[in-house]
């Protein structure tokens, strides 16, 4: 059975230096964020605008799908439809062997996280390298990326010379990120100019012209778009908007929200093919139509995959992107998964304080936290969690549902504190105190000051 | 085409009832700032993200920074001869080789400091992208407030390729470091030719 995302953790807080040192630089990216966004007068209309266009257009999905495919079409886009992940993989595979291609360079994409495309591609003998530098660095460690913007963000410098020097023979030793990025830019330039079929994501469609925009700070969506032959865009269909006029909107919005740039270096608007080129795009459900259907989980389709919430998130910060176990971590990652495979990612909406602050700083007002509370309602339903959460939550109920239940239970909590506390500090017996101290107890109970003071 | 009609027909059944959208009103937040700071905004904000910005008066101006800034560079100047068919028959290998790109943009953007360039003035869609150092030139007069209004100056704009740029190439994939010259331009120079409107090419 796969590892849970508390078992996870536990091995990425092993080291509380570099769990420290995630914390603080996830934090350092939110507050840029903060910054950025203060400098907008407007920017709480644009979150509202953002989620009032998303609303339409998933109201009206079906349409838009059928304006941007015709509107492509007539582009000269080739446009592919696919029902799962299986589907998604054929078709691209399908796309590689016809143009009897070798060697593929690929932008940042989620979706092709999402549907394993990678292992897909290199299981039928095909070469894919991810050209994102995170992505590469990542690759190279045979990893999966644990952030969707920064996919290497729980590596140090170090770590990453001696993937280089082990892979791409940098000097050992040599940690400046300069010196790294230098011989990645030149191992990747090769890689562009060889390469014969360039695969990117999306990040925004637009059903009126039938174009679609993909958003990068390196450049390497176009270095390999523009220079191979074929150019292959996966899309999940959530990613449409109405109009070009509507991309103001979310251009203002995303970098600010991901990094805290007032836009991304490079915003690249594809209409249609270079002359003696190809553009497919492959349309991709994977059971997003399955979330258009829940009234509870529809807001999670208008996620334009900023990664502020996991910037913001307390838990996301100490636990380490690879401790979510998906494609997608993070507090969005743990209301998409469910919906994916509600066995499997049943641990995930419990990774989660419930604080809110993923849904404060969402760019387009996702309800990521009150999601999270009734994926938890479902999993329950469902008894999708374990023997010892159900007997503690029982207990729980019956602790919290009669109040002299519930101050008997305080007063002996306090007692026990303050008189055996190894009774609680045993992680054997209290998994809540593996990371951190137990609080000491207070002499009273607020109840009891209250009754004491409140009359004052 | 089955795999089409069933997501289509999935998302019909399962799509809410229809969300009407008010047409948005940009109109509140353009010329929020003084139409005469949007060139100093566009300046502090392209520094910030990397480029470098000179503000050039006169045709003779121009054409003494090209001299300079291109001495002994392999440079295509699509500014002063816009002939991108010339650069077809490269090869990828060939166009690795590029030092310099010099080309026009249709306009900046003062919220983030980004230009926008349509297939138009690149010539060839990769060379803004390979060049080793992109230079940048926009008139004055052509400036707009953010990005709404930038997308009104699109509209109608049948190009089939087009982009902002804001400074040059740049990752901090390792440890957050910000590295400028990730796989593009290693430089975004910017010239602002304030040459009371006409047009010194």
């Amino acid at each position: 059975m796969k590892k849970k995302h508390a078992e996870l953790a536990e091995v990425f807080n092993a080291d509380e230096s570099m769990t420290d040192w995630h914390d603080e630089t996830l934090w350092w990216i939110r507050q840029k964020r903060d910054r950025s966004a203060h400098n907008i007068p407007e920017w709480e209309q644009l979150r509202q605008w953002a989620s009032d266009i998303k609303a339409h257009t998933l109201s009206n999905l079906d349409y838009y799908l059928e304006e941007f495919e015709r509107n492509a079409i007539a582009n000269g886009i080739k446009v592919h439809w696919a029902r799962d992940a299986a589907e998604h993989n054929a078709i691209i595979a399908g796309i590689i062997r016809e143009n009897g291609v070798s060697r593929v360079v690929k932008s940042k994409s989620m979706l092709t996280e999402e549907c394993h495309l990678n292992d897909h591609l290199k299981d039928l003998g095909i070469e894919v390298v991810d050209t994102d530098l995170g992505e590469r660095i990542v690759q190279l460690r045979d990893e999966p990326p644990s952030h969707i913007v920064l996919p290497a963000i729980h590596l140090k410098k170090e770590e990453v010379s001696k993937t280089f020097h082990q892979k791409l023979g940098t000097e050992l030793g040599n940690h400046d990120p300069v010196y790294l990025t230098s011989a990645a830019r030149d191992h990747l330039r090769e890689r562009f100019i060889e390469a014969e079929l360039a695969i990117t994501g999306v990040n925004f469609a637009v059903a009126n012209t039938g174009e679609f925009v993909v958003c990068t700070n390196e450049g390497n969506a176009d270095m390999g778009a523009h220079l191979a032959k074929v150019h292959i865009a996966a899309m999940g269909i959530e990613k449409l908007i109405p109009s070009q006029k509507h991309l103001g909107v979310f251009t203002r919005l995303l970098a600010r929200s991901a990094t805290g740039q007032p836009i991304t270096a490079y915003t690249s608007h594809f209409r249609t093919p270079a002359r003696g080129r190809a553009i497919h795009i492959v349309l991709v459900d994977n059971g997003r139509s399955r979330l258009l259907g829940q009234e509870d989980f529809r807001n999670s389709l208008k996620c334009i995959r900023c990664g502020a919430c996991f910037n913001t998130c307390p838990v996301y910060r100490r636990s380490g992107g690879h401790s979510y176990h998906t494609a997608i971590a993070g507090p969005i990652g743990s209301i998409l998964s469910p919906n994916l495979d509600l066995k499997a990612n049943a641990d995930l909406p419990f990774a989660s304080t419930l604080c809110g602050s993923c849904s404060n700083v969402c760019p387009v007002k996702i309800n990521i936290h009150e999601q999270l509370w009734k994926w938890r309602q479902v999993i329950a339903d469902k008894k999708q969690f374990g023997l010892f959460k159900r007997l503690s939550m029982r207990v729980t109920a019956t602790v919290l549902s009669s109040p002299f239940v519930y101050r008997i239970t305080g007063r002996m909590a306090r007692w026990v504190l303050r008189n055996w506390p190894a009774m609680i500090n045993r992680k054997s017996i209290n998994p809540w105190y593996k990371q951190r101290e137990m609080p000491e107890a207070p002499k009273e109970s607020f109840r009891e000051w209250y009754v004491k003071n409140g009359q004052l | 085409m089955k795999a089409r009609s069933i997501i289509l027909d999935k998302v019909r059944n399962s799509k809410p009832s229809f969300i009407p959208l008010d047409d948005i009103k940009y109109s509140s937040m353009v010329c929020r700032t003084d139409r005469n700071n949007w060139w100093s905004q566009f300046r502090a904000l392209a520094e910030t993200v990397g480029a470098s910005v000179i503000r050039l008066d006169s045709q003779h101006d121009f054409q003494q920074f090209i001299d300079e800034y291109c001495e002994g560079q392999a440079i295509v100047n699509l500014y002063h001869h816009p002939d991108a068919p010339t650069l077809m028959p490269l090869d990828n290998t060939d166009l690795a080789l590029i030092q310099s790109a010099v080309m026009p943009a249709a306009f900046a953007v003062a919220e983030n400091g980004a230009l926008w360039l349509s297939e138009k003035q690149m010539g060839i869609r990769v060379l803004p992208f390979i060049c080793e150092q992109l230079v940048l030139v926009v008139n004055e007069r052509e400036i707009v407030a953010n990005m709404h209004e930038a997308y009104e100056r699109i509209t109608g704009d049948l190009e089939g390729f087009g982009v902002f740029i804001a400074g040059p190439s740049k990752t901090a994939d390792i440890e957050q470091s910000l590295v400028i010259g990730a796989h593009g331009p290693k430089s975004l120079t910017v010239v602002i030719l304030g040459n009371g409107g006409s047009d010194p090419a």
